[in-house]
């Protein structure tokens, strides 16, 4: 299956790349990223959807100046076509949606995707209420892309949806790292910011870890980054081979969990 | 009143009559001096139209008149008779059968218990009726409820048989009396026969020997003050903690329009209780009762409702049945083609249900899976079932998102023997790779399915919000009630949200029932849930893909259930009923203690395949823990049945374990119970059944009586014509009513002539 992956992910890699070359080298980038235009959102089809969270107004262009918004549209692009491949999930590629937290919609995606939740993550009441439902009712949420102190704000913000939850570290042996690929040591997994190994923590029901898992957070690495840019060549394959057997992982244990 | 007129007039009975054979017995001298007569007088009138002073109308009156009452005079005067046999006195034999039975005892005739009639009639010696007996035939007693016996009379009748069997009480008679001059039988009943058997049988013999039967139907056609819970359907098997809905049906008399209490009892434990308004007087009415089967084992759950002021018989206010409550825990097989959202909301729906199991079998790439709830590490490693065993040792299946390609044409077999065969549940969830969409059309499990995708696979692909509402028949089905009663699960299906389909889903096959409907954007009717039984097992097809919905929806509030229960309710029904390797079953959960229990038993091997060379055995333990092996054999009619039968002598529970081997290797097992005690059937529908005591003695020759005009009945039986009997003539040209019509005649005549001045 490795092997497989590593053939899909360099042919994903080469075509998504020179789209994505060819957008970074034309235009102005305001406040660096990829600026594309945010697509509208498509409607509830029952296909899979790759949900990525807004806190915050709502943006025309994707920039690096608003951090839910990093890695905009090549990560979940590149993403679903890897999930798609490799997988019978058979979800949608080119489209994406974007929800804010207070969005009653977010109820018709059981998995959804949050980026960058650092120091300029605000949860609103509504948002609070409305995530703290979804969660309960079954949700699972993807968190990714932040690291050092930044996880104090996000910790306060994440108390405010779930007041009682402890955020507590997730080791190689967990399910979620074994739910397609099996990945047997974090060790595998690339720190995009540090040496060592990036931290997986995670929020059960109840915070009782024989009950269901309803956050995993991606702390002190940023796997969608080596997402965005497995087609650019910036990133070592193997890096991003490894950044895409994550989310896999991530996205097929929270439909199955 | 109208006999004893009848009496006054004519002279005799109306019986007389009825049986007598109608004479004239003038001589020819006398008939020929009366037609001379007859002649003078003809010619006399003739003469008398000559005078022409009379108007044309008073001279046909007169006419008439003397005419009638001329003819009345020569009808007396042609001696007419009635020529009947009747019976000698005491050289007949006449049998009176009495009922003994419990329903005897109802106190329906002025208050007065039904047995009442027998002591005042045929136990008291100075009785009119037991004389008039006596005086002419020679009486033979047998009492009857269950059995039939002889007895020296019909004193000391205990009124406390717990069945009735007519026919079986004719033919003791008949056999008993057989070779004996016999005038006819006696027969005093209420007419409740409680026996399975027809009547037909014995009447055609007691019909072929010429046995005349008077029947004395004794209490009343209907009942003025009396409810009756006349019927609960319930099932034989329940899994434990599944919540029933039972059907009652109430009768009533004098009650209607009254609400009163309908309680369920759970071994003497009071699980439910709900106010129900009794039906018009007459009618029938179906109650339904919800209550949960908590507490496993063989439970007796009792249906009652308090008996009310002055009802005539309060035993028929309660109904009994038995329920073998399982508590295993059954395996459901949940295969998931492709990651969706659902299996894992079902899982967590049923997980807490300790008598499911849901093995899900989730496929996340060609020939990658992903197994949860397993039962060994080995199970289903290969994927979906490869061979009968395999797939037949789960009692339901859930396919969600699997095209029809995934499966070898062997699984397609399998799947739809899993159901015609085997006797399984499945159900088939909506989705891209489901019905038509999923190339199921014309595979084995189209077949199965209740619902019709021939012609319903469009080019472009369907999508559609649905609306979904339960059916006239879904608002009543048990597995549809997603709360405490109907009328909140009525209210809380009206706030369910919408769903989506991609499967349009027009048609049922005939049979199947739609339990969920809703229309569509094109504003079509789409089938959302449609269940139908297809040979030993049942097929579910719920054409949406993301019933999850009702769980995550916005609208939905976090503490909500009824995704859950709906689930439960869903996947309990799947495998309810499912039979095993070995299925016994007997007519009756209740017997009267010394009535045989007959047992049936369905044998298979592990692929579910008839086997007729087992050794099976039948091992009943009574409720004194006396253990009794019985064989049970093959009953050659049909493939895997076997037949015994056990007469229990204790009252109480007797478990009855039966154990099928081959080849010294064990097929199965299964346990039932069986309760030995006292049964209540007399008193349900206990009013007098006139029409069956008439049919009885019509189709004998006999006569039917009530107790009001019994005193007809030795005559009745002494003009018979049956046994020793002699010639009667009885003259009629006495009857006061000819004297009574000459007198009316002729006065009639004189008045007319005065008024009209004619004399």
């Amino acid at each position: 299956m490795k092997r497989v992956l590593l053939a899909l992910a360099a042919g994903v890699v080469f075509l998504a790349g020179t789209t994505a070359l060819a957008q970074r080298q034309g235009g102005m980038r305001f406040g660096g990223g990829s600026n594309a235009p945010i697509k509208p959102n498509i409607p509830y089809d029952g296909r899979f959807t790759f949900i990525r969270l807004r806190y915050g107004p709502p943006i025309a262009y994707q920039t690096q100046r608003v951090p839910w918004s990093h890695d905009y549209p090549e990560g979940e692009e590149n993403m679903m076509k890897i999930l798609n491949e490799i997988s019978d999930l058979a979800p949608h590629i080119e489209q994406s949606n974007i929800l804010a937290l207070e969005d009653p919609e977010i109820f018709k995606y059981p998995v959804t995707y949050m980026c960058e939740p650092g120091r300029y993550f605000y949860v609103t009441d509504e948002a609070a209420r409305n995530m703290r439902a979804y969660l309960h009712k079954g949700g699972f949420l993807i968190i990714d892309d932040f690291r050092y102190n930044d996880w104090n704000n996000f910790e306060a913000q994440m108390l405010r949806i779930l007041p009682d939850a402890r955020m507590v570290d997730l080791d190689a042996s967990h399910p979620i790292f074994h739910s397609f690929f099996e990945i047997n040591s974090l060790e595998e997994i690339p720190n995009y910011y540090d040496r060592g190994s990036p931290i997986f923590r995670g929020i059960y029901e109840d915070n009782d870890p024989k009950k269901r898992l309803m956050v995993v957070i991606g702390y002190n690495t940023d796997i969608s980054e080596f997402w965005e840019f497995s087609g650019t060549g910036l990133k070592p394959v193997d890096e991003s081979n490894e950044a895409f057997k994550v989310g896999v992982n991530f996205f097929i244990y929270g439909l199955t969990h | 009143m109208f006999e004893g007129l009848f009496r006054f007039l004519f002279k005799y009975r109306p019986l007389v009559f009825e049986q007598g054979d109608f004479v004239l017995g003038a001589s020819r001298p006398m008939v020929a001096a009366i037609l001379v007569a007859g002649l003078i007088a003809a010619y006399a009138l003739v003469t008398y139209r000559r005078v022409g002073r009379t108007a044309p109308r008073d001279r046909f009156v007169l006419i008439t008149l003397r005419l009638a009452a001329l003819a009345l005079v020569l009808f007396c005067l042609f001696r007419p008779a009635l020529i009947l046999k009747a019976a000698v006195p005491q050289q007949n034999f006449l049998g009176v059968l009495v009922d003994d039975s419990r329903s005897m005892q109802i106190a329906d005739r002025q208050s007065q218990p039904r047995s009442d009639f027998v002591r005042g009639n045929l136990v008291n010696a100075d009785s009119p009726l037991l004389k008039a007996l006596s005086e002419r035939f020679v009486l033979r007693f047998f009492r009857f409820s269950a059995s039939t016996d002889r007895v020296p009379s019909a004193d000391g009748m205990k009124y406390a048989g717990t069945s009735t069997h007519l026919g079986q009480a004719l033919a003791r008679a008949r056999d008993e009396l057989s070779g004996l001059p016999l005038a006819g039988l006696v027969m005093v009943s209420d007419g409740d026969d409680t026996s399975d058997t027809s009547l037909d049988e014995s009447l055609a013999s007691i019909k072929a020997r010429s046995i005349p039967v008077f029947t004395v139907g004794v209490g009343a056609e209907r009942f003025a003050r009396d409810i009756q819970v006349t019927r609960v359907e319930t099932p034989r098997i329940a899994l434990k903690g599944t919540a029933l809905v039972v059907n009652i049906v109430v009768t009533q008399a004098g009650y209607a329009g009254a609400t009163v209490p309908l309680e369920v009892e759970d071994n003497g434990r009071i699980v439910s209780s709900e106010e129900i308004t009794l039906p018009p007087d007459g009618e029938s009415a179906t109650m339904r009762v919800r209550f949960t089967a908590s507490d496993a084992g063989p439970r007796v759950f009792t249906f009652r409702i308090p008996p009310q002021a002055n009802e005539q018989v309060t035993q028929n206010n309660t109904r009994e049945a038995l329920i073998e409550v399982s508590d295993r825990r059954e395996q459901i097989l949940y295969y998931e083609g492709q990651p969706r959202p659902e299996a894992t909301f079902v899982k967590r729906a049923v997980e807490d249900d300790k008598n499911l199991q849901v093995v899900l079998l989730r496929r996340t790439a060609p020939n990658k899976y992903y197994r949860e709830n397993l039962s060994t590490p080995d199970e289903l490693v290969a994927g979906f079932p490869a061979t009968r065993e395999e797939l037949f040792a789960y009692r339901g299946v859930i396919l969600d998102g699997v095209d029809a390609d995934s499966f070898t044409p062997e699984q397609l077999r399998m799947l739809a023997d899993f159901v015609n065969k085997r006797g399984g549940g499945l159900m088939m969830l909506g989705g891209r790779h489901s019905f038509a969409e999923g190339g199921w059309t014309g595979t084995p499990l189209a077949e199965v399915l209740p619902v019709a995708f021939d012609a319903t696979k469009s080019r472009t692909p369907y999508f559609s919000t649905i609306t979904v509402r339960p059916t006239r028949a879904g608002a009543t089905y048990p597995m549809m009630q997603i709360a405490d009663t109907e009328e909140a699960s009525a209210q809380r299906w009206e706030k369910m949200p919408a769903l989506t389909a991609v499967n349009p889903i027009r048609e049922v096959k005939p049979g199947a029932t739609i339990l969920l409907s809703g229309l569509d954007n094109q504003k079509k009717d789409q089938v959302v849930l449609a269940v139908q039984r297809y040979g030993r097992g049942k097929a579910l097809a719920f054409a949406i893909q993301d019933s999850w919905l009702w769980r995550m929806h916005a609208s939905m509030s976090v503490n909500d259930t009824t995704y859950q229960t709906f689930w439960r309710r869903l996947a309990r029904w799947l495998v309810e009923g499912v039979p095993d390797h070995v299925v016994t079953t007997t007519t009756e959960d209740r017997v009267d203690p010394g009535e045989a229990v007959p047992l049936t038993a369905q044998v298979v091997d592990a692929s579910y395949i008839e086997v007729n060379n087992a050794r099976v055995l039948a091992h009943v333990t009574a409720p004194s823990g006396k253990t009794a092996d019985v064989p049970m054999d093959w009953s050659v009619t049909r493939d895997g049945e076997y037949r015994a039968s056990f007469t229990p002598d204790e009252e109480g529970l007797y478990s009855v374990r039966v154990g099928a081997t081959r080849d010294q290797k064990d097929l199965g097992a299964d346990v039932i119970h069986v309760r030995s005690s006292a049964g209540d059937s007399e008193y349900f529908d206990a009013a007098m059944r006139a029409p069956l005591l008439k049919r009885i003695a019509e189709e004998t020759g006999g006569r039917f009586f009530t107790p009001d005009n019994a005193a007809g009945l030795p005559e009745a039986i002494s003009y018979s014509g049956r046994g020793v009997t002699v010639v009667e003539e009885h003259d009629l040209w006495d009857m006061p009513v000819l004297l009574l019509l000459l007198i009316a005649l002729t006065g009639t005549e004189w008045a007319y002539r005065r008024t009209r001045g004619l004399a």
